[in-house]
């Protein structure tokens, strides 16, 4: 049995993936998913049906950069690594979600 | 920066998407199957973690589609696969397509073809620089003669000029002609008699040489022309001629310049000779006796065109009222003051040319996207049966991941590309339209503005295509990619029948309406065509042969010119069959466009009338044998009639009756007002209707004797009992025996320049009938489309109801009752609107009340009979099908 999992709130996929991304230096679409999933504890499950289009956005936009390689079981796949300005815009993108969750906790805290 | 390297990354993309494309699938096919590996070492069997793997995923075609969104080309990309399917899916329907697309030809291109002259007659600006300013001072006129007429005396052109720079430039000019025999056979040629200032004032200057100086316009300079670019080609082969001199009326004129390609303002002017300020008989009369001068000007920069206007009409009120008392009758200067206020001091050129028109192009132009919203439904119509028949492979293409808005753009590119398709063909069609709407407008105006095709035209139909396009495919296009999946995969396809069925029978009922709408005008013009070509016109027109003489020596003493007319009338006489031979400074039925007050000096008291506008004519005594006018009382003009002798005049029967009830008009006497004498009525001739009829009253006509003041330029009339071949070589023959030099120009018979008379009213309802047909055959062939189709789909129902033991008739009914009734509100609902619209065609009527019932009982009758035809015959097929072979295919 699964266990359950919550998807990905929305708008912030895209921070996800580029903080996934930096820290693996590099990994191809399913790694960056499995690596999202493990990170959170199974808690957070990206929607595979949205990690493409979401990759092919930050591939245009120039934060991440695609390579062909090949993966340990010798299959071609698209590397990505972050830019950056992928990195630049991580951090803005951290900052705020920083001061969104801070001011969120504060309003939410028990009287 | 970074926004140009995002653009160019998807340029990249957009460059090599084909290989972009399979790396995403590629990368795609490869998370399915890591995810089923996993899921397979969770201890998921094979299938099931395939299965899995999949559903996570989603859709893979819609992934691929979404993931490619991102390049924003996907636009361009999804464009021209809809374009490839919708091109595919076209040329297998050939019938269908051919029908949307001749429909639709039918409606942008009549409608593409009505704008064209739309344009030229009010939207597209005159050729000149800044056309609105340029307008005509219907308040100024240009005194003819060194003895005004005071009746005409308003502003004189100087005045007007002098409005405190109200007007940078301001010129009068006219239309006349001019033999041009520096050559074997003189040639007449269009010229365009006008002051100084005239160039200057339109705003086009010659390309070759100048226009005309000040000292140009002097009554004694030295004679001066400027040659139009057509005829400098056509005639000079374009050769240095600055400085050369042409010979006009026995007369030498030096060319000064060279209009540039193309003008020919006023009325396809060829040259353009000055006209002197004040101007005198001697420099004015160089073709007619009366020109009708127009005088235009250009609003200085400095000044709204409206205020220029307004400044004009208070200075002309002024100048009126100042003038001594007795210089007007009272009743004729409140007519000016009305005309003024009516018509504003200062309209704007464009709409002078084409003012009596408009009306009839706008009205036609109305018509025309009616028949286009009428093709509109049709196609709509057409496209919304298919739908039904297309379910199944929406259905399919919806279980293949295609999403909804996706399908409404491919289906819409459809619709577009049909709709281009028709507006091509429609463009192709429309040079031959165009050809026929020049009779539509009149020559002053094309003159300046001609109706063409040109790219505001193709970008009109170009728009409307697209319009029509997005607008008669989107709710097929809504409808048709409904999520219906499983109905449409189970093969029932009535559920969508049903639902677009109440639609179809709309659209049914609001082209009937429409087309009702446009058969009672092209009835009311119909009927109204017929009222005309019915109407005893008062004189015979069989056997009569016109010609144009314009005097070579318009300097001779007005005595040599009647001398000359006698001398080619008595040879014509002596020709046997000739009966009779007349001469008049214009022809009935040529708009003379110029109406001239008269009052009656001493009618009976109690019948004085205030001033009125009438025709005058001035004519000899043979004109009204040769035209069959018979004088029905007192006497016709003869030689002795001239200058010398004392003024007479003719009045038509209307005038007379009008103002001498009693049947005493002899003996009175009738004015034009000014200094000149007033003339004695000698005779009444009978009425001749050679006004374009529907006019709410007969503009009185009067004669005058042409001995007293011989014309320059007159019109021949013959009557013989010979053939029209015959006729005319007869008048060559005279007129060149008396004068070699002397042209003879639009030699016609009478009957050409009747039917030419009433070429607007013909083609005003040519065009009407033609869209009310066209509309017709398009609301019964939708109607025809919709029982058919409704019938093919109940097709099985039918079959079980015949097996049961339905009898024909009742399948005709069950086939066909839906539709009728509404094609039965649509006809009622379309009488209804037309009786309340029709007052809008009353200016184009004649002797046809806008509610005329026999117009209104014949269009029912016509609609009736299209309609049972329509409906009936589809339903009367469709229950003849044989019950055992209905149930048999399914």
């Amino acid at each position: 049995m699964a266990p359950t999992r919550d998807p990905i709130p929305p708008g912030t996929l895209d921070m996800l993936i580029l903080q996934t991304v930096a820290r693996l230096r590099e990994g191809h679409g399913f790694e960056i998913a499995e690596a999202i999933r493990r990170a959170s504890a199974e808690v957070l499950q990206v929607e595979e049906g949205s990690l493409y289009p979401a990759l092919q956005r930050l591939l245009i936009k120039g934060w991440l950069v695609g390579t062909w390689g090949r993966t340990d079981e010798n299959r071609k796949a698209r590397y990505y690594r972050i830019t950056a300005s992928g990195k630049k815009q991580l951090a803005v993108e951290l900052d705020s979600y920083r001061r969104v969750s801070v001011a969120i906790a504060a309003v939410l805290r028990p009287a | 920066m970074s926004r140009l390297s995002v653009w160019w990354r998807r340029l990249v993309l957009l460059l090599r998407r084909d290989r972009a494309t399979a790396e995403l699938e590629a990368e795609i096919r490869l998370h399915r199957e890591l995810r089923a590996a996993t899921l397979r070492k969770d201890g998921a069997s094979p299938a099931d973690a395939g299965f899995a793997s999949a559903r996570l995923l989603g859709n893979a075609g819609s992934l691929v589609e979404r993931s490619r969104d991102a390049w924003g080309f996907a636009a361009v990309d999804d464009l021209r696969q809809d374009i490839r399917l919708a091109w595919r899916r076209l040329r297998q329907r050939a019938g269908y397509t051919g029908a949307v697309v001749i429909t639709l030809a039918l409606g942008i291109g009549a409608t593409t073809a009505m704008f064209s002259a739309l344009d030229a007659a009010m939207l597209r600006p005159l050729p000149f620089p800044h056309p609105e300013r340029l307008g005509v001072l219907t308040a100024v006129r240009t005194p003819f003669r060194p003895t005004p007429r005071t009746l005409d005396r308003m502003l004189d052109i100087t005045d007007a000029a002098d409005l405190g720079g109200v007007f940078s430039h301001v010129a009068a000019y006219a239309s006349g002609g001019l033999n041009l025999d520096d050559r074997d056979h003189p040639l007449h040629i269009k010229v365009g008699l006008a002051t100084v200032d005239f160039f200057h004032t339109v705003g086009v200057i010659p390309q070759v040489g100048r226009g005309f100086a000040t000292e140009d316009g002097l009554p004694s300079s030295a004679r001066v022309v400027v040659l139009s670019w057509s005829l400098w080609q056509r005639e000079y082969g374009g050769r240095q001629m600055l400085g050369q001199s042409i010979v006009m009326n026995h007369q030498s004129y030096a060319v000064v310049g060279v209009m540039p390609r193309g003008f020919a303002f006023p009325d396809q002017s060829d040259a353009w000779v000055p006209m002197s300020i004040p101007i005198s008989a001697a420099t004015f009369e160089a073709s007619h006796t009366a020109l009708i001068t127009t005088v235009i000007a250009r609003v200085s920069d400095s000044v709204t065109v409206e205020r220029a206007s307004v400044l004009l009409r208070l200075r002309w009120e002024q100048a009126l009222l100042a003038q001594p008392k007795g210089t007007h009758q009272p009743s004729m200067l409140s007519r000016y003051l009305d005309d003024v206020h009516r018509l504003g001091a200062f309209v704007p050129l464009q709409a002078t040319l084409g003012a009596n028109r408009v009306t009839a192009v706008k009205l036609l132009f109305a018509m025309t996207a009616l028949l286009l919203v009428i093709a509109c439904a049709n196609v709509t119509n057409l496209m919304l049966g298919q739908a039904t028949m297309r379910a199944r492979e929406i259905g399919v293409r919806q279980m293949l991941g295609a999403r909804r808005g996706r399908l409404i753009r491919q289906l819409l590119t459809e619709s577009v590309i049909l709709s281009l398709g028709g507006a091509l063909l429609g463009i192709a069609l429309a040079p031959i339209a165009v050809g026929f709407l020049r009779q539509l407008l009149p020559p002053e105006l094309l003159s300046v503005s001609p109706v063409r095709i040109d790219a505001r035209v193709l970008a009109f139909a170009t728009a409307l295509a697209l319009v029509t396009g997005v607008g008669a495919g989107w709710w097929p296009a809504v409808r048709t990619s409904v999520d219906t999946t499983h109905a449409n995969l189970g093969g029932n396809r009535s559920a969508t029948a049903r639902r677009s069925g109440a639609l179809r029978r709309l659209l049914v009922g609001v082209e009937i309406a429409l087309t009702t709408l446009l058969l009672v005008g092209a009835g009311l013009l119909l009927h109204s065509f017929q009222n005309v070509a019915r109407t005893d016109r008062g004189l015979r027109t069989a056997h009569v042969i016109t010609a144009h003489l314009a005097y070579p020596r318009w300097e001779d003493n007005p005595r040599g010119r009647l001398v000359k007319m006698r001398a080619i009338a008595d040879r014509l006489e002596a020709i046997p069959g000739i009966a009779a031979v007349g001469f008049a400074n214009d022809l009935a039925f040529v708009d003379r466009g110029i109406l001239m007050n008269f009052i009656i000096v001493d009618s009976v008291p109690g019948t004085l009338q205030p001033a009125e506008g009438s025709h005058w004519m001035m004519v000899s005594g043979g004109y009204f044998p040769a035209l069959g006018i018979p004088i029905i009382q007192g006497r016709t003009f003869t030689m002795a009639d001239d200058s010398a002798a004392p003024p007479v005049a003719i009045v038509d029967r209307s005038t007379a009756r009008k103002y001498f009830p009693n049947g005493d008009a002899l003996g009175h006497l009738i004015s034009l007002g000014g200094n000149d004498p007033p003339a004695t009525i000698v005779g009444v001739a009978a009425d001749v209707l050679d006004e374009e009829p529907g006019r709410d009253s007969r503009i009185p006509q009067l004669y005058f004797p042409l001995a007293a003041t011989p014309p320059a330029s007159v019109s021949l009339v013959a009557r013989g009992a010979l053939t029209d071949r015959q006729l005319q070589s007869a008048v060559l023959t005279a007129v060149r025996s008396v004068d070699r030099t002397q042209p003879v120009y639009d030699i016609r018979m009478m009957q050409d320049v009747v039917h030419d008379s009433g070429a607007p009213r013909r083609t005003n309802m040519e065009l009407m009938t033609l869209f009310a047909v066209l509309a017709l055959a398009l609301a019964a062939f939708g109607t025809y489309a919709v029982i058919s189709q409704a019938a093919a789909q109940r097709q099985r129902e039918f079959g079980i109801r015949a097996a049961l033991g339905a009898q024909r008739g009742d399948l005709i009914l069950l086939a066909s009752h839906e539709l009728a009734w509404v094609v039965a509100v649509g006809i009622t609902v379309g009488l209804g609107v037309s009786w309340m619209a029709a007052r809008a065609a009353a200016t184009m009527l004649y002797h046809v009340a806008p509610h005329d019932l026999p117009t209104f009982a014949a269009v029912l009758a016509v609609l009736v009979t299209v309609a049972l035809v329509a409906t009936l015959a589809p339903a009367i097929r469709a229950a003849r099908a044989n019950p055992a072979d209905v149930i048999r295919t399914e």
